[in-house]
């Protein structure tokens, strides 16, 4: 589903807190249906970088393009828009509300999106292996599970893109491998674009393409 | 004469020349019948305009006032015409627009029959002897304020007047002119209740039937209730406001489908642009009724400044004549005096009018149940039908004027001889 259509372009980002240089004047480029994965050690500034691209930080300098808009010169009420309704995000920390359903936790997404489709949402959570579980709270959910509905979270308003800042952290490799071929299954599917962020080879090891990361600085590039 | 007649046939003509107007251009082009649109605008705030002016004129208010209540009229109406047309632009005409024609059409010809008296004040003003083209620089200044605020609402705020349905501003513009014109709303409630009544009347009189044996008073008086000014108002302000009640009703509760090409999560964004929308137009019913209510308040108030006195009993004299001293009755306000003679009880008015003279006349009409007469600017009233008499016009016969009694001034008084008195009342109210 890779096109040669530019979705994401990041040109000269830089951003300094304090006195640390987070990120350093990167710039790069992702195509419509990539998979892309961010690597780099622990400080080297991947939650800096998605954070960017979702808009949720302001870059200290520099240019973010998603489809054709400039994230980093709109405003607040452009940002949620544009958040809302052409990214979806998963964390490390499956940030999951602890008194809502797993089905309702999906509902509560579409809601902020739109309006609510329980029907919708069920489908979606039967797509990543959860049908059975979907009345489960998260606290009685294993973590893998609970990743997954932030997954189904993230994909039930059909984003264009999908941030995923070390999805696989805090899981072992088979639930790490499960979370994989759903993603695999998004990108080819679905043509969602996927950039994700992680230190675990065996999960760069599915995108397209892998930047790296060190100080700050995109200092390589690997294509499988 | 009937005085339907002549406001049903300019209505008529009226309302032939603009339908002819606003359908040919309709054939045309796109633009041209744009043109007429707005031409039609500007004609309807000059003509609403000009009756205001000439009221508030007549009613001895001040010119800047009047020029401000011009401008912000000719503002109303061409802004939400204009506001149409932009928030219509690249689309059909829908049955609303015609709607909102037929409305512009309808009080258009309502008020021309009434205005043309008043046209030699529309387009200048004699200020020290220069003609002052006041009323075509209010309207451009008022005309281009209201374009302007227009163009800047459909630019900046594109998308919220897409989801705007035309009904609403065309709803409101009905509000506004129920709060700015209480005429309107007292002519048309009037108006519908006289063809009424003149239609049946009138053919009782062609087919040579009185329509009184088999019309009994009731409902008469029932018909009457029509007639009345309160009446008339309170039936329009509820007309509308279950119009209007309707409207977002039906407008709400309208089960709206999705395109069928969408489905997932745009589905959901289009439903809830849907919601967003109703919620928005839902909004236009706050200033509507309040509108409503404050134009209801208002005619309660203004209608509180009827002078409606009790008559002044006086006694008959030993030549059996009523003496009323003229220095007590000069003020230009109606005095009523009521005297019993042979047992019959009579009430009549002293009045004098704005143009010198005296009148004496029962407080009763030949037509109606004698319920008398009040005084608003410029006229009495009767209290059972309504129709307003023109203080200069009392005195003389006919109609729901007040029956004229003779009378003679000597001396400082006026004398009423008593057993003419007491023959007029018993002849104008007798079997009522
Ligand atoms: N809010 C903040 N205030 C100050 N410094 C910050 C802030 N957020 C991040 N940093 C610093 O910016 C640098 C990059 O941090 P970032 O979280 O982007 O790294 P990372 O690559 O995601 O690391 P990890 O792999 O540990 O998640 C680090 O030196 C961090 O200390
Ligand atoms: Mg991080």
């Amino acid at each position: 589903m890779k096109s040669n259509e530019a979705i994401l372009t990041v040109t000269g980002i830089t951003k300094i807190y304090g006195n640390t240089l987070a990120l350093n004047n990167v710039s790069f480029l992702i195509n419509s249906g990539e998979w892309v994965s961010v690597m780099g050690p622990s400080g080297s500034g991947k939650t800096t970088l998605l954070g960017i691209i979702s808009g949720i930080i302001k870059p200290s300098s520099g240019k973010v393009i998603l489809t054709g808009k400039e994230i980093t010169a709109m405003n607040d009420e452009e940002l949620s828009l544009i958040r809302r309704q052409c990214i979806g995000l998963v964390f490390q920390e499956y940030n999951l509300i602890p008194y809502l359903t797993a089905l309702e936790n999906v509902m509560m997404a579409q809601y902020f999106h739109s309006i609510v489709d329980e029907g919708e949402a069920v489908e979606v959570l039967h797509q990543i292996g959860l049908a059975e579980r979907m009345h489960h709270f998260p606290a009685q959910l294993s973590g893998g599970e609970q990743q997954r509905v932030s997954i189904a979270r993230a994909i039930v308003n059909r984003p264009l893109l999908l941030l995923a800042d070390e999805p696989t952290g805090n899981l072992d490799r088979t639930n790490a491998q499960r979370i994989m071929e759903i993603f695999k299954q998004l990108n080819e599917e679905l043509g969602v674009t996927i950039i994700c962020a992680t230190h675990d080879e065996f999960v760069a090891s599915f995108s397209h393409r892998t930047l790296i990361l060190h100080d700050g600085r995109l200092s390589g590039e690997r294509v499988r | 004469m009937n005085p339907v007649t002549p406001i049903l046939f300019r209505t008529f003509v009226v309302a032939v020349l603009a339908f002819l107007l606003y359908f040919t251009s309709t054939h045309i082009k796109a633009i041209s019948r744009r043109v007429a649109l707005l031409t039609l605008a500007y004609l309807w705030g000059l003509l609403w305009s000009g009756l205001y002016l000439a009221q508030f004129t007549n009613a001895g208010y001040r010119i800047d006032k009047v020029f401000v209540l011009w401008m912000l009229n000719t503002f109303l109406i061409t802004g939400v015409q204009t506001y149409w047309w932009l928030a219509s632009k690249n689309k059909q005409p829908s049955w609303i627009n015609h709607m909102y024609m037929v409305l512009v059409f309808v009080i258009f010809a309502a008020i021309i029959s009434e205005a043309d008296m008043s046209f030699r004040h529309l387009a200048f003003l004699k200020l020290n002897r220069v003609f002052i083209p006041i009323g075509h620089v209010a309207l451009l200044t008022g005309g281009g304020l209201s374009i302007t605020i227009a163009l800047i609402i459909t630019r900046r705020w594109n998308t919220i007047v897409e989801r705007i349905h035309p009904a609403f501003p065309l709803l409101l513009v009905f509000a506004c002119v129920f709060l700015f014109y209480p005429n309107v709303t007292l002519l048309t409630a009037m108006v519908f209740a006289r063809i009424a009544h003149d239609v049946f009347h009138w053919a009782s009189v062609f087919l040579l039937l009185p329509d009184h044996p088999y019309l009994s008073n009731l409902v008469w008086e029932i018909i009457g209730l029509l007639f009345k000014k309160g009446t008339g108002v309170l039936i329009a302000h509820g007309a509308f406001a279950i119009l209007a009640a309707t409207a977002f009703g039906a407008f709400y509760y309208h089960r709206d489908i999705p395109p069928e090409e969408l489905s997932g999560p745009e589905r959901r964004l289009w439903l809830a642009a849907n919601m967003r929308r109703k919620r928005l137009n839902m909004i236009f019913l706050v200033p509507v009724f309040i509108s409503i209510f404050a134009s209801l308040t208002h005619y309660r108030i203004k209608s509180q400044a009827i002078f409606d006195p009790d008559p002044v009993p006086v006694e008959l004299n030993k030549d059996g004549r009523v003496y009323i001293p003229v220095k007590d009755t000069g003020d230009g306000s109606m005095h009523k005096f009521s005297v019993s003679i042979d047992r019959v009880k009579i009430r009549f008015i002293v009045l004098k009018k704005p143009d010198g003279k005296w009148s004496v006349v029962l407080d009763a009409c030949n037509i109606c149940p004698p319920q008398g007469y009040a005084q608003i600017t410029g006229a009495l009233f009767c209290k059972y039908c309504g129709t307003p008499i023109p203080l200069n016009t009392v005195g003389l016969p006919g109609g729901c004027n007040p029956v004229p009694v003779e009378f003679h001034i000597s001396d400082g008084f006026i004398i009423v001889d008593g057993k003419q008195l007491k023959n007029t009342w018993i002849n104008s109210t007798r079997g009522k």
